[in-house]
This record gives C-alpha cells, sequence and structure tokens, in this order.
C-alpha cells in the first residue's frame, strides 16, 4: 500500500490534470473538460482518504526527491493529512457545483482550480522552507487568476486588493523564512520544518520573535484580522458558489500555518504572547459577529459571520492544552464545511432573487422546499445543536479553555466565558437570514423558481451528511487529532 | 420475556420510531389519510403510556431501587458522552405525565386538524417527535443528554410554533423564541463543560459516566472542594439562569406567549409541565449541587414569586384565550420555582404536577372552546357557552378550582405550601402567595364569566363539541380530580429524597385565609362581569403596565434584536469610516509611490505589486544583514 500511496504523486497529479486541460488536451469541448476534472478530482480525493486511512498515525510519512543532489522532503503528520483531504474535498464539492453556475471560461476555471489545489497539497506536504514559500505564491497567483476572471462585480480590483495584501504578506513571510534558513545554514542544519522545530529553542530570542510577528502577519491575512479582513471580505462578497474554496482554503492555510509555525517551531514565543493573542482573537470575533447582524448584504453579512466563526479557533489554540488544540483544529474542519454549505445555499439564493440585499428576500420555503430543508440543516449546524460537527469543537474549545494552565490563567477563563455570547450571536445570525429568506413577507417574484438541480442537491447531501457524521461519531477524527495535540503541547512547559 | 430496562428503552423510542414511519409514509406516499396518522401516532402513544406505567409500578414496588442504564454514543476527546436512562420515583413520575399528555394531545389534535385542514402528517411528526425528546430529557442519566435534549426540545417548540409559517406574526415570534431559548440552552451547556471540568480534577471522578445524576451529590462535592468559591457560585449561577429562560420566569416571562402561533393542542403541550417545566425539572435533578452554593435558592426564590405576580398581573388585562392560559402557566411554574427556592423539594414537585395537570385541563377546555366558535380567541367576542356546551364548562371549573386551590388536587399542594411557609416565619412571601391566589381566582373566574356566562357576543355560530375532544378531556379531568389525594397518601411511596422538608401539620387559620383569598377573587370577578355591580377595576397604572407585560416583551426585543442591531451600528460606522480613512490612506500610498516611481523610471514598469514587494524585500533584507553583522543571531 506504501508503494501507491506516494506523497509527490499526490502534490504533483492535481498539477497535471490542470496543464492537460490548460494546454488544450481535450479540445475546448467543455462537457468533457467539467467531467474529467470533476472525475479526477473524486478520484484524487478517494486516493487522498487513502493517506487519511492508511497513515493516521502521528509519525511523520516522508517521502524524499533528489533532484540534482537538492533533496526536495515531502511529509505529512496528522493535521496536513487532514486538512490537505479537507481542501480536496471543497474543491470536489465546488467542481460538482459549477455545472450549472460556470457557463463561460471553463477552461480557465477548471485548470487553474486543479493549479490551486496543487499548490494547497503542496504547502500542507513539504517540508522544504524555500519550496513552501515558492507553493504560497504559486497559490495567491492561482487565486488572483481565478478571481479577476470570475468574481463579480469588478472583478479585477478585487483580484489586485487580494494579490496586494497576500503578497506583501508572503513576502514578509519569505522574510522570515530567509532569516531562519540563513540561521540554519550557518549552523551546517538543514533547512526544512522538522529542523526548525527541533533547534527553534536554540535561537536567539529576537530571531525568534521577528519570525513570529512576521508569520503572524501572513496569518492575519488569511485568518483575517481587523484591519485586513476587509479584503477577503470583498472578495467573498465577489465570488460566485463554485469559487467558494477560495477563501476556504485562505482560512484552513491561514490555521495550518499558525499552528504549523507559530505554534509548533516557534513554542517559545507563542507561549509568552498566547493571552494577548486570544484576547486580540475575541476581540474580533465579537466585533465581527455584530457586524454580521447589522449588515444587509447577505454575502457581507456571511463574510463577516466566516471570520467570527474561524477566528474563535486562536482562544482555543491560546488555551495550549490537548482539549483547546483539538478544538482548535476541529473548529476550522466543521467550520470549513459549514460555511461550504451555507455559502452554496445563499449563493443559490442570490441566483433565483437576483439580488444579495436580505430586505429584498423572503418567502422562498413555499418554493424551494429541499433548498429550504438543507440550509434549515446548515443553520442549525452553524448555530452548533448537537449532533452537527460545530458542538463537539464548541464543547472541546470550552473545555480546553476552562483546563488552561499557562501563565496567566485567568485570561483564558474570561476569553472562554466569552465564547457564550459568541455562541448567541452567530446563532443570532443565522436564524435571522434562514427566517429572511425562506419565511417573511412574499418578496419571492420568480414564482416558478426552480428547487435544487440534482447535482447540487447531491453536493449539499454530501456537507451535511459529512457535518453529522463528524458530530455523531467524532471519536476517529479526535483520537487522531489528539495524537497530533499531543505532540503540540509536548513543546511547551508549565 | 423482556425486561424493564429494554421496556424503558422502547417507551422512549416508540415516539421516534412513529415519526420516522410517518416521515417515510409522507415522502413516499404523497398523500395518506388523516386517519391512518391519527391512528398510528396514537395507538403508538398508548403504548408509550403503558409503558410508562408499567416503569411507575416498578420503581413504586421497589421502592428506593433507581433503574439506570447507559450506553457510550459519542467519545470526545476521551470524554464519553453516554445515552442512558436514570429512572427513580421522580422521573418514572414524569414519564408518565409525558405519557398521559401526549396521548391526550393525540386524540384531541384529530378533529382540530381536521378543521384546519392543513400539515396533518407534519404535526404529528413534530408531535412524537416532541415526544421523544420530552422522554429523552425527563429520563436522562446525565447532565449532558439532558441539555442535550433540552435543546433539541426548543427544536420542536420553534417548529410548532412556525407551524403556520405563511403567517407574518408566527415567523416573528418563533424566531424570537427560538434564539431565547437557544440562549437559555447555551448557557446551560456552557455551565455543564465547567463543571464538567471542574468536577473531574479530582481522578477519582473521572470513571464516573460523566456527569451522572446519580453521582451529582458527590460531583457537586468535588467541584465544591477543588474550586474558589467565585467560580462555584458562578457556575450555579449559569445554570439557574439556563433554568429560569427555559422555564420562562422573569424576565423571560412573555417567552413562552411567543409560542401562541402553534397549533391549540400542541401550544397545551407546550405549556404542560412536560415541556415548560423543563428549566425546574433540571433545577430538581441539580438540588444536591445547588444547595452547596450560598444563596442560589435565594436568587430562585424571588425570581420564582416575582414571575408568578407579573404573570397573574398580566393575566388580569388579557383577551386572548391562548395568552390567558400562557400567563396561567408561567405564574404556576413561578408559584413552584419559589416552592424550590424555600428547598421544599417534595410540595414543590407536587405543586408542579398538580397545578400542571389543572392548568392542562384549562387550556384543553379553551381550545375546545375556540374550536367551536370558530378559532374565535377574543374573550370579549364569547359569550353563553355553557348552555351549548355545559360539559366544557364543567371540566374548565373544575381545573379553574384546582388552580386556585380550593378543590381536588390543587388544594392538597397548596396548602402544603402555605403551611409550610408560614412555618418558616415567611410572612411576606405568604402574604404574597395569598395575593397570587386572589389574582388566579379572579382572572380564571372572569374568563370563565366572559366566556361560558352571558349572551353569545360573536358572530359565528357556535359548533357542537366533537366527541373525540370530549373524551380526552375527560381523560384529563380524572387525574386533576383524584392525583391530589392519592398523592398526599402515598406522598412517602411517590418521592423519597433525603433533603426533603415535610409538610406540617396543616393549621386550619391558615387555610381559610387561603380559602377567603380565592373567594374574594372569584367574588370581584362574579360582581364585574356577572351581576355587573362594580363596573371594572380602575387601577390604571397597573393596567397599563400590564398591558405592556411589564415590559418583559421589550426585555426580548432588546435582548436579540435592539441590543446586537444596536451595536452592529456602531461597529459598521466604524467599519465605514474609521476602517474606510484607513484603506483610502493605503490607496494614497500607492498611487504616490505609482506616481514617483513613474517619474524616476523611463521603462514603465508601473506596478503596484512591484513597488510594494520592492519595499518588502528591502526591508526583509535590511533585518538579514544587520542581525547577522551585530552577531545576535549566533
Amino acid at each position: 500500500m506504501g508503494e501507491i500511496l506516494n506523497i509527490f504523486i499526490l502534490a504533483i497529479l492535481p498539477l497535471l490534470a490542470g496543464i492537460l486541460i490548460f494546454i488544450g488536451f481535450f479540445r475546448n469541448n467543455t462537457v468533457v473538460i467539467r467531467r474529467f476534472a470533476k472525475y479526477f478530482n473524486i478520484a484524487y480525493l478517494i486516493y487522498a482518504l487513502g493517506f487519511l486511512i492508511n497513515y493516521n498515525t502521528n509519525s511523520e510519512l516522508q517521502y524524499v526527491v533528489n533532484l540534482k543532489n537538492y533533496n526536495i522532503l515531502f511529509g505529512f503528520d496528522a493535521l496536513s493529512m487532514i486538512l490537505s483531504t479537507l481542501v480536496i474535498f471543497i474543491i470536489t464539492i465546488c467542481m460538482i457545483v459549477a455545472k450549472s453556475t460556470l457557463i463561460s471560461k471553463q477552461k480557465l476555471f477548471y485548470s487553474f482550480a486543479l493549479f490551486f489545489e496543487t499548490s494547497a497539497v503542496l504547502m500542507f506536504c513539504v517540508q522544504n522552507l524555500y519550496l513552501f514559500c515558492l507553493a504560497l505564491f504559486f497559490e495567491i497567483f492561482c487565486a488572483y487568476i481565478l478571481i479577476s476572471n470570475f468574481a463579480m462585480p469588478k472583478g479585477k480590483i478585487i483580484a489586485d486588493r487580494y494579490a496586494i495584501l497576500n503578497f506583501s504578506c508572503s513576502l514578509a513571510f519569505m522574510g522570515a523564512m530567509t532569516l531562519i534558513s540563513a540561521v540554519l545554514i550557518k549552523n551546517s542544519i538543514y533547512p526544512n520544518i522538522q529542523n526548525l522545530v527541533q533547534v527553534s529553542s536554540e535561537l536567539s530570542s529576537v530571531v525568534q520573535f521577528l519570525a513570529f510577528f512576521a508569520i503572524v502577519l501572513l496569518v492575519f491575512a488569511k485568518l483575517p484580522i481587523f484591519p485586513f479582513h476587509k479584503i477577503l471580505q470583498g472578495t467573498i462578497e465577489g465570488l460566485c458558489a463554485p469559487l467558494c474554496f477560495i477563501f476556504l482554503t485562505e482560512f484552513i492555510l491561514g490555521f495550518f500555518i499558525f499552528i504549523k509555525f507559530n505554534m509548533y517551531a516557534l513554542s517559545y514565543v507563542f507561549g509568552l504572547i498566547a493571552p494577548y493573542l486570544a484576547i486580540i482573537a475575541m476581540v474580533n470575533v465579537i466585533y465581527f459577529a455584530f457586524l454580521a447582524i447589522g449588515s444587509k448584504d447577505i454575502k457581507k453579512s456571511f463574510a463577516y459571520f466566516c471570520f467570527s466563526q474561524v477566528l474563535l479557533s486562536i482562544p482555543s489554540l491560546a488555551s495550549i492544552n490537548i482539549n483547546g488544540v483539538c478544538g482548535a483544529i476541529y473548529q476550522i474542519i466543521s467550520q470549513s464545511l459549514i460555511l461550504l454549505g451555507l455559502f452554496l445555499c445563499y449563493c443559490f439564493v442570490v441566483q433565483i432573487f437576483k439580488t444579495t440585499k436580505l430586505p429584498f428576500m423572503g418567502g422562498l420555503a413555499s418554493y424551494t422546499p429541499k433548498l429550504a430543508a438543507f440550509t434549515f440543516v446548515l443553520t442549525l449546524a452553524g448555530a452548533n445543536l448537537p449532533l452537527t460537527c460545530g458542538f463537539v469543537s464548541r464543547f472541546l474549545s470550552i473545555l480546553g479553555g476552562f483546563s488552561t494552565e499557562v501563565y496567566t490563567q485567568n485570561t483564558i477563563w474570561m476569553c472562554t466565558l466569552f465564547i457564550i455570547p459568541v455562541f448567541i450571536l452567530g446563532m443570532i445570525y443565522t436564524i435571522k437570514t434562514f427566517q429572511n429568506i425562506f419565511f417573511g413577507a412574499g418578496e419571492c417574484s420568480v414564482s416558478k423558481a426552480s428547487d435544487l438541480l440534482r447535482h447540487r442537491w447531491i453536493a449539499l447531501l454530501t456537507i451535511v451528511s459529512l457535518i453529522i457524521i463528524l458530530g455523531a461519531f467524532p471519536y476517529y477524527l479526535g483520537e487522531i487529532l489528539s495524537r497530533y495535540a499531543d505532540m503540540i503541547v509536548s513543546m511547551f512547559s508549565f | 420475556m423482556i425486561d424493564i430496562v429494554s421496556l424503558v428503552y422502547l417507551m422512549v423510542c416508540t415516539p421516534l420510531i412513529c415519526a420516522v414511519l410517518l416521515l417515510i409514509f409522507k415522502l413516499i406516499f404523497k398523500n395518506i389519510p388523516d386517519y391512518i396518522n391519527f391512528a398510528s401516532s396514537t395507538f403508538l402513544s398508548l403504548c408509550s403510556l403503558s409503558s410508562s406505567v408499567l416503569l411507575f409500578e416498578y420503581v413504586i414496588t421497589y421502592q428506593g431501587y433507581t433503574l439506570e442504564s447507559n450506553y457510550p454514543i459519542c467519545v470526545i476527546q476521551n470524554i464519553p458522552l453516554y445515552f442512558g436512562i436514570y429512572a427513580d420515583n421522580l422521573t418514572s413520575l414524569f414519564a408518565l405525565l409525558v405519557g398521559g399528555f401526549f396521548l391526550v394531545a393525540n386524540i384531541f389534535s384529530y378533529k382540530y386538524l381536521r378543521q384546519n385542514r392543513q400539515g396533518f402528517a407534519r404535526f404529528y411528526i413534530y408531535l412524537n417527535l416532541l415526544q421523544f425528546f420530552s422522554f429523552c430529557f425527563f429520563l436522562s442519566s446525565n447532565l449532558m443528554q439532558s441539555v442535550v435534549f433540552m435543546m433539541a426540545t426548543s427544536l420542536a417548540c420553534y417548529l410548532f410554533a412556525n407551524f403556520y409559517f405563511q403567517k407574518p406574526h408566527a415567523q416573528n415570534s418563533s424566531k424570537k423564541l427560538f434564539m431565547a431559548d437557544l440562549t437559555g440552552d447555551f448557557i446551560l451547556i456552557s455551565a455543564s463543560v465547567a463543571f464538567l471540568f471542574f468536577s473531574t480534577l479530582v481522578p477519582d471522578t473521572i470513571n464516573i459516566p460523566t456527569l451522572g445524576f446519580n453521582n451529582i451529590n458527590s460531583l457537586g462535592l468535588y467541584s465544591f472542594a477543588s474550586l474558589n468559591p467565585f467560580m462555584f457560585a458562578f457556575i450555579c449561577i449559569l445554570f439557574v439562569i439556563g433554568a429560569i429562560i427555559k422555564s420562562s420566569q422573569f424576565p423571560f416571562v412573555s417567552k413562552i406567549s411567543l409560542c401562541s402561533d402553534a397549533p391549540n393542542p400542541a401550544f397545551s403541550v407546550i405549556l404542560s409541565p412536560v415541556v415548560l417545566a423543563q428549566g425546574v425539572f433540571l433545577l430538581y435533578r441539580l438540588y444536591p449541587l445547588l444547595n452547596l452554593a450560598d444563596g442560589i435558592f435565594e436568587i430562585v426564590k424571588i425570581i420564582g414569586i416575582t414571575s408568578a405576580l407579573i404573570a397573574c398581573a398580566i393575566a388580569f388585562k388579557e383577551n386572548s384565550l391562548k395568552q390567558i392560559c400562557s400567563w396561567m402557566a408561567v405564574s404556576q411554574v413561578g408559584i413552584v420555582m419559589c416552592a424550590l427556592g424555600f428547598k421544599m423539594y417534595e410540595t414543590s414537585v407536587f405543586y408542579l404536577i398538580c397545578s400542571g395537570l389543572a392548568a392542562a385541563l384549562i387550556c384543553y377546555s379553551l381550545d375546545c372552546v375556540s374550536y367551536c366558535s370558530g378559532s374565535q380567541e377574543n374573550i370579549r367576542f364569547l359569550g353563553g357557552l355553557r348552555e351549548k356546551s355545559p360539559f366544557l364548562a364543567f371540566t374548565y371549573i373544575i381545573g379553574a378550582l384546582s388552580l386556585c386551590g380550593v378543590l381536588f388536587s390543587g388544594f392538597y399542594p397548596k396548602t402544603e405550601f402555605i403551611n409550610n411557609l408560614v412555618f418558616e416565619k415567611s410572612l411576606v412571601y405568604s402574604l404574597l402567595l395569598l395575593v397570587i391566589l386572589f389574582m388566579s381566582a379572579f382572572y380564571l373566574f372572569r374568563v370563565y364569566f366572559r366566556v361560558f356566562e352571558g349572551g353569545y357576543r360573536g358572530s359565528y355560530e357556535i359548533q357542537k363539541t366533537s366527541r373525540l375532544m370530549k373524551f380526552a378531556i375527560l381523560l384529563l379531568s380524572v387525574p386533576v380530580v383524584f392525583f391530589g389525594l392519592i398523592f398526599n397518601k402515598y406522598s412517602g411511596a411517590f418521592l423519597s429524597f433525603s433533603t426533603i422538608k415535610k409538610a406540617m401539620t396543616p393549621d386550619f387559620f391558615i387555610n381559610i385565609f387561603a380559602f377567603i383569598a380565592c373567594i374574594a377573587g372569584y367574588y370581584l370577578a362574579y360582581n364585574i362581569y356577572f351581576a355587573k355591580r362594580i363596573s371594572s377595576l380602575r387601577f390604571r397604572p397597573l393596567r397599563k403596565i400590564a398591558a405592556e407585560h411589564f415590559w418583559c416583551d421589550y426585555f426580548i426585543d432588546f435582548l436579540f434584536e435592539k441590543l446586537p442591531l444596536f451595536v452592529a451600528k456602531i461597529c459598521l460606522f466604524f467599519e465605514k469610516y474609521v476602517i474606510g480613512i484607513l484603506y483610502t490612506l493605503a490607496k494614497l500610498k500607492i498611487k504616490i509611490i505609482s506616481f514617483v516611481k513613474e517619474k524616476l523610471e523611463t521603462n514603465n514598469i508601473n506596478s503596484e505589486f512591484f513597488t510594494l514587494a520592492l519595499w518588502m524585500f528591502l526591508v526583509a533584507l535590511v533585518f538579514v544583514i544587520l542581525y547577522f553583522k551585530t552577531g545576535v543571531i549566533n
């Protein structure tokens, strides 16, 4: 089995598929391109699941590619395995949904979506710092192309802003990586993530602090924090349903970089400033939650809701214990799924009403009962009700928050208590939006609004099933995560 | 031969099976006849009731034996969450109540739904789900299961409140109801998780089924010993706040009236103790824990009596039948909470059951009135129904007399409570209870004289009461008459709890006072609404405040609508102007850089990224060189 499951192949496969589409192998036949991309991605997802099933231990699965005496090291640990599978799943769903949404430029969309997938998977599995930066820039480039071509309205402007912010922050990140690489090379150590983790405690505190803040800058552009959120918010507003993988992958990558570099590699600095990070994140969470309630535009409010939900993972991480770390990882997994489902539903709603303004929506439940049912389940999941994966993540987050042992225990406790109003605000947002769209006064002028098409129905059913499975049976994933969390927490000594 | 544990699991799962079957039938055969829904649901409900009777008999027979079974269904991070049953005297009594109330609701609903011709299958699916959730809640073996199924009950209540989702009022009120309920649930979950952590700090407690009710006493002691008193009190306060919200107590008294758009039979179930008193039941379960914290029961006591007074005062002014029922239910639960606040555990349980039965009888009688009069809810357009439907007038009177504590089941707990209060030397609370009794008698007989006496003031021709409805009401009136007597005689067998306070020997004069208070209420209502000797009560400030529902509606509105919107507006203002200015400055900076670059360079590289990238790269490079030079890195 180990011979078949090869990380290098996993990372490179979508790139090859994308190139095939891009060079015109399918002679611009849109139906063939679409089907090829979709079925390829489903097969690719199954391949990635093979990794998850076979290598769910914490020992890093490694593979070395030797290119002219230059070793490229690939490695998977539990977290990167789970997150890369999640990203592949999200992109697969987006490709299924794209059928009736994207009509033009299909070749460009599918090829760049696959390139984007490669870059994301590369970031999860590559161990060399240099290659990591390369993958990061490639990911931004792919996202830039996709946004500038498919975001509406003013796709070009949105893409420019997105690229400026991300390139700037990535340069800061690259600066940090260069600094660390220089130090490692000077000490005759090969610059990769594993070695960085091993010798990070021996680096001078100034270097650690500098690198930490440079990396945090990139994290805060991806897991957006005030005032960086404006760019990603604009991006989300402009995206259509099949492109939602861009911002969801941004969240996942931001979280991954945060946990891998800031928390795991630079644990000394993280241990010191964890309470401050928790406070900053909590303030942002509450701020975004209020903004979500106040906005009258469905996509704008959804963007704020996304930020408030994904940022909740930072206070959980700041509690630095197994429950907190597991809760944070579970949080990002569950929220990615819930936000994916909700975004798809809201995009379908926007398609029906032909407006994004909430006051002009209402009374859709009578016309589209299936869509209403799916949105209702996702709304309940968004409100973190039991039997959904959101509940598990909240449970662990609160438990982790209370069981913290960091030096400013009371700060983390206070942040944990603030999770209750965040629960309530999130719940107010999801329920109000659902009621506004599907009930309310009969604003639905499109009386023959069609209910969910078959492929959309399948996509939403898959998401909802996964949300419920992860909520009802969290044990399997929890077992893998707890081993990983244990490894992370062992870096800290209280 | 099926054993008792399997029987209890079967009893719990029967409504769920019924709901699933009905749903499958609805999906496969689009139009199934109404009577199939009714018959299947009623039959399975009867099966559940029979099982609950067997459970009750079993628990009573093996006095002191507690039936317990746990299945780990979910493990979150080495913390197993159990689904199980914990059947002691209290639980079996409530299981019996759940079975009974839902059987009555099933029977009663058929004709009601036939009249409304809407959502027949949907109604029975929701009803069975609600019954399943209620069973799971009352029989739950641990705190987490209780809270989870409380949440599920909130969901079922929301589905019922939004049953007629075409009505704008139903949409609005159901939304508020769901928000308020979930707020309570989230508070309870947070408190439970905190309690879970702090109670398992001691290694011995880790293997105990997670927050099991059988160990709540020892868990409470562990957490009390390991925590600072402030933290412990805080967790207890969270539990109490959650229970207050769930049981619709002050300042959330108007929460339950938001359900009034639900179908009438479902609304009556929601007002019954099996749904409304879930918060109070949770407090019964957490009694040993709350008993450890000082002053918690004082809060419960004050909240309870305040809620009861406010609800009675609002019911004075109310004209809608459903609203009156909801205020009546809230006031009774308020008295129950007050009794619990005095640590009169047994009296509180007794009062809850008796008042719940009487309130349910009144609710169903008034639902029947509404059915006969073509969904007329306003008592100003009703009247003279005693002649047309004497059965309803009779059952209403039974319920009213029981609720006022003059006769039947309601007499015993009221006597017990007021005697205990006098024994405790709580004169203020005794007087307030007398006032509540007076007010209850007044508004109940006001409704009676308005609805059943005088001439008919409506335009709709009164229909005959359905036999099925009469049968359901009759089923309910039997326990209203006899339950109090039986319970009073065998209370030792029904409830055995180590810390309860036994009822004092009834004092004749105290009982006379209570009786006089009720009679005074009746006499006043008689003079105003029947004999017309007094025009009306013109205490304007009170009327005005009561009409405003003591601003409790505004409070819920403020909490879930106005306050978030107000803060959101401030945040939006900040976002629009402060962030806007920041971004404008950034844009300006980029423009200036581009302009300078254009001037400086001739080869037309005017990319904004390039400039920024160059700057950032330069800064990084300077840092690297600086630190290599100074040698800090080594």
